[in-house]
């Protein structure tokens, strides 16, 4: 395969005027998510392991007269997988199973107990796997791109698809692939995952952003609301007959991360048909996703004076531009997938502009009112940048779809949701 | 009626035809192929026998290993060129030598970063393939199937997979293909670490002579000592072995990668080629547990064989239809040859010289290589046949048949299973997990 090129990472620039000007412009539209829709969703208090919900939006918006979709820059998150690692079911099982020896388990208890271990049966072995539904969020994925853009893609189209090394970022590649290729015979697709590429798909570890001590207090405080969030007093009483009996082997707050990851996993292997949100009340999910939101947004670069993290991510955009500026340049209609990450999707849309990535606040506490990950960094999330060009014209148009919805960047325009590509380079020239 | 035609050894020799080994001649007239497991998936021969009069095709089984890939670590081009640069700053290369020292400095920079990972020509190798089965068997593969496909957890693995897939599917895209690569598979689609191999009392001897066979194929060519104004003293920092056989290495894996059109086979000039081929065909042969003596490794195969019997059978007791797709590596597909007693497999010696004569390594494990199971039923007979393909070319087993290349499923399985209680497979409890 080709080697991407890309221009030489970006020096830091820290303007952080134009940045907050635009900022303001862009607050206020519906990119975060209230606590009536968590409320009616409690997937969504999932955080990252909320599985990938589909578009919203069933209709674009047409583009102007005579536009017509050339090429598609897609990024996307693996699909639903199993967890990364299977500690949180070792960590819940264990103190569970000294209870239960001891007789220290309520009937509720016993019943949690029994689901872990069902889950942990099934996980074995799998830690980080991409599950069955993780490869059909990517086929339904790649079927509705087709479905929406068949000009483009029922053409005989190169298509240039690069994951991440890990297995789970692969296989969800090779499912879009698939799809697309059972739609489109004729598209002539190459695959790879080289670390020779990593740059250009998930970010540039060698970026060192400067940790000012500014920046290490607001860690400590993002990191102290985020843990602070597991308040375990309620739950131990419905999980142990005598709360003080276990004191000496179970720590609460620990024990609830461990059930809150595994109940929040099971939305992602549907077909064990296990469910146990409902060890928690609506109120506790809610808080412990606030943390976790508010951790992922400090953790990424978001939230004003933490490390600027999402410079890593840089050489992404940077790629992703160049690659869409050599096709303008050749004229030759095409499609590049990226696989990869929540770590890279969500500072990626920051860079880009979207909206819902946008406007990101220093209060831990209420920081869910202007950005909810859930909105961005569900399973198989995933931002489209589709091009459009008119003939006889020279002017390329763009638009950003984040999780197949229409969306907006601070960049003046005359066609909203679609942007003419120069006002998209000079803003990102600018931003961060 | 059961057919109980079980004879093993007095066929063995029948089944020794010209394709189990190599000859020099051979060698000499295609070159590429001493590549020995980094060769390119030689085209198969195309001949394939018609089934019996009324059977048709029902369930294809398969295992591949990954086609084309560099070099699995960077260390052959680290170790050359730290000592080729020695030899330069000492002003001890000759013309020649630069002109190999530049050209190796081209090969490393190409494979910076991809030390593993499969090559252009191995995606096309997975796909030829794919469009071969699908042409071969398009009655079977025109069904709407729904294909489960594992690979190991390795990327060239994984991708070799998807490009199969990805051929099947735009050949027909009412095959739905189900893809992993999970650790929760790798006890059947790798060698299986847990299962105990015996120790013998022959093993290591055949790993002294192996280790002065090996000495003696890598001895320097009159080109290598030519890259070197004063080879001897050059000597004293290259370990000459090592050298030569990480120069092997690297003029071997150039196959993998056309598009730079760079080789080095006149480091070794032909006879140093073949001579790097055969070092190579008796390591396999003996690590594999293939040589007579060698300790029997390939009981770790077993758990594969052992896959592919019970989903087969799962396939032939529901009536319908599939296929089955299963990507590794050489380590397994060798061994698996071998415990199938495939005739490219069996008969080797310990008689290292001479080895290639009756095995090759170039039949077995180019890149690529893969073996297939295909069966075959009747309307209104229970009788269900299985031809064996040993890289797309038909292949026998140890087994007597009134229909070769077909064999009676009856008769196979019974053998395999057999074989498989045989070897009182004892797992390791994992504190003794070696790995």
């Amino acid at each position: 395969m080709p080697i991407w090129n890309t221009k030489p990472l970006q020096t830091m620039k820290t303007k952080y005027l134009t940045l907050m000007l635009l900022l303001l412009l862009t607050i206020g539209a519906a990119a975060q998510t209230s606590k009536r829709e968590m409320y009616a969703d409690l997937s969504r208090t999932g955080s990252t392991y909320f599985a990938y919900p589909g578009p919203t939006q069933q209709v674009l918006t047409p583009a102007p007269a005579g536009y017509e979709p050339f090429y598609i820059s897609h990024y996307g998150r693996h699909g639903s997988r199993y967890m990364t690692s299977n500690k949180y079911y070792v960590q819940a099982i264990t103190p569970m199973d000294s209870a239960a020896k001891l007789g220290l388990l309520t009937p509720k208890g016993e019943e949690v107990l029994a689901k872990l271990k069902v889950g942990y049966a099934d996980a074995y072995n799998r830690d980080g796997d991409l599950t069955a539904l993780g490869g059909r969020q990517h086929r339904e994925i790649a079927h509705r791109m087709y479905d929406r853009f068949p000009e483009l893609l029922s053409e005989p189209l190169e298509v240039d698809a690069r994951s991440s090394t890990v297995g789970r970022c692969m296989i969800s590649m090779f499912n879009f692939c698939q799809e697309l290729q059972g739609l489109n015979p004729a598209l002539d697709i190459r695959m790879d995952a080289s670390d020779r590429d990593m740059r250009f798909v998930v970010e540039d570890t060698h970026v060192k952003p400067e940790v000012t001590p500014e920046a290490e207090a607001i860690h400590r405080k993002f990191s102290e609301f985020r843990d602070s969030r597991y308040k375990s007093a309620r739950l131990m009483k419905v999980l142990f007959k005598d709360v003080t009996k276990v004191e000496g082997f179970v720590d609460g707050p620990d024990l609830m991360k461990s059930l809150y990851h595994v109940a929040q996993d099971f939305q992602n292997v549907p077909e064990l048909g296990l469910s146990m949100t409902d060890i928690f009340t609506k109120e506790e999910l809610f808080q412990i996703f606030t943390g976790s939101n508010a951790g992922w947004l400090r953790q990424s670069g978001l939230v004003p004076g933490s490390t600027p993290t999402y410079l890593r991510k840089m050489p992404v955009r940077d790629s992703i531009e160049g690659i869409a500026d050599r096709v303008i340049r050749t004229g030759k209609p095409s499609l590049t997938l990226r696989f990869s990450h929540d770590s890279s999707v969500l500072p990626l849309a920051y860079l880009m502009g979207l909206k819902e990535a946008m406007g990101a606040t220093a209060n831990p506490e209420n920081v869910y009112k202007t950005i909810s990950i859930d909105k961005i960094i569900p399973m198989a999330a995933n931002i489209q940048v589709v091009f459009y060009r008119k003939e006889g014209s020279d002017d390329v148009l763009v638009k950003f779809l984040l999780n197949e919805n229409e969306t907006t960047i601070p960049v003046k325009t005359d066609c909203a949701p679609y942007y003419h590509w120069k006002d998209v380079k000079a803003y990102w020239e600018e931003h961060p | 009626m059961k057919r109980f035609y079980l004879v093993v050894l007095c066929l063995l020799a029948l089944g020794w035809s010209a394709r189990a080994q190599t000859s020099r001649e051979e060698l000499l007239s295609h070159m590429e192929l001493t590549a020995g497991n980094y060769a390119n998936y030689p085209t198969p021969t195309g001949h394939l026998t018609p089934a019996p009069e009324g059977y048709e095709p029902f369930y294809i089984s398969h295992y591949g290993r990954h086609g084309a890939r560099y070099m699995t670590s960077d260390k052959h081009y680290r170790r050359l060129r730290h000592q080729l640069d020695t030899a330069r700053s000492l002003g001890l290369l000759t013309e020649y030598g630069k002109d190999v020292r530049h050209r190796l400095k081209k090969a490393e920079a190409d494979a910076k970063d991809r030390a593993g990972e499969l090559t252009p020509p191995g995606a096309r190798q997975h796909k030829a393939i794919a469009r071969r089965m699908f042409d071969n068997y398009p009655t079977l593969l025109s069904r709407p199937l729904s294909v489960t496909a594992n690979a190991s957890n390795s990327r060239r693995v994984m991708l070799s997979m998807a490009n199969f897939v990805l051929e099947l599917k735009s050949l027909n895209p009412s095959l739905d293909f189900s893809m992993d690569a999970s650790e929760h598979d790798l006890y059947y689609i790798k060698s299986n670490k847990s299962i105990v191999v015996p120790d013998n009392d022959t093993d290591d001897a055949l790993y002294r002579k192996l280790k002065k066979f090996r000495q003696k194929m890598m001895a320097w060519s009159p080109q290598m000592e030519s890259m070197f104004t004063d080879p001897e003293r050059v000597k004293t920092f290259v370990d000459p072995y090592t050298f030569a056989d990480d120069f092997y290495n690297v003029a071997a894996d150039m196959y993998c990668v056309p598009e730079l059109d760079i080789r080095f086979d006149d480091v070794f000039g032909e006879e140093g080629m073949i001579n790097g081929f055969r070092s190579y065909n008796a390591a396999w042969c003996l690590w594999e547990g293939l040589m007579p003596g060698a300790k029997t490794s390939y009981y770790r195969i077993y758990p594969l064989l052992q896959n592919f019997l019970d989903e087969a059978d799962a396939v032939i007791a529901s009536g319908g239809y599939g296929l089955r797709l299963r990507f590794g590596h050489d380590s397994v597909v060798l061994p698996f040859a071998f415990i199938l007693g495939f005739q490219e497999a069996v008969g080797a010696t310990d008689d290292m010289e001479n080895l290639h004569r009756q095995f090759s390594i170039i039949r077995l494990i180019p890149m690529a290589a893969n073996i297939q199971l295909v069966f075959f039923r009747k309307e209104g007979s229970d009788d269900i046949l299985v031809k064996f393909l040993m890289n797309e070319n038909e292949t026998s087993i140890p087994l007597r048949t009134d229909c070769y290349p077909y064999y009676h499923w009856s008769d196979v399985e019974r053998y395999y299973r057999a074989m498989i209680e045989d070897a009182h497979l004892e797992y390791q409890t994992p504190a003794d997990d070696e790995d």
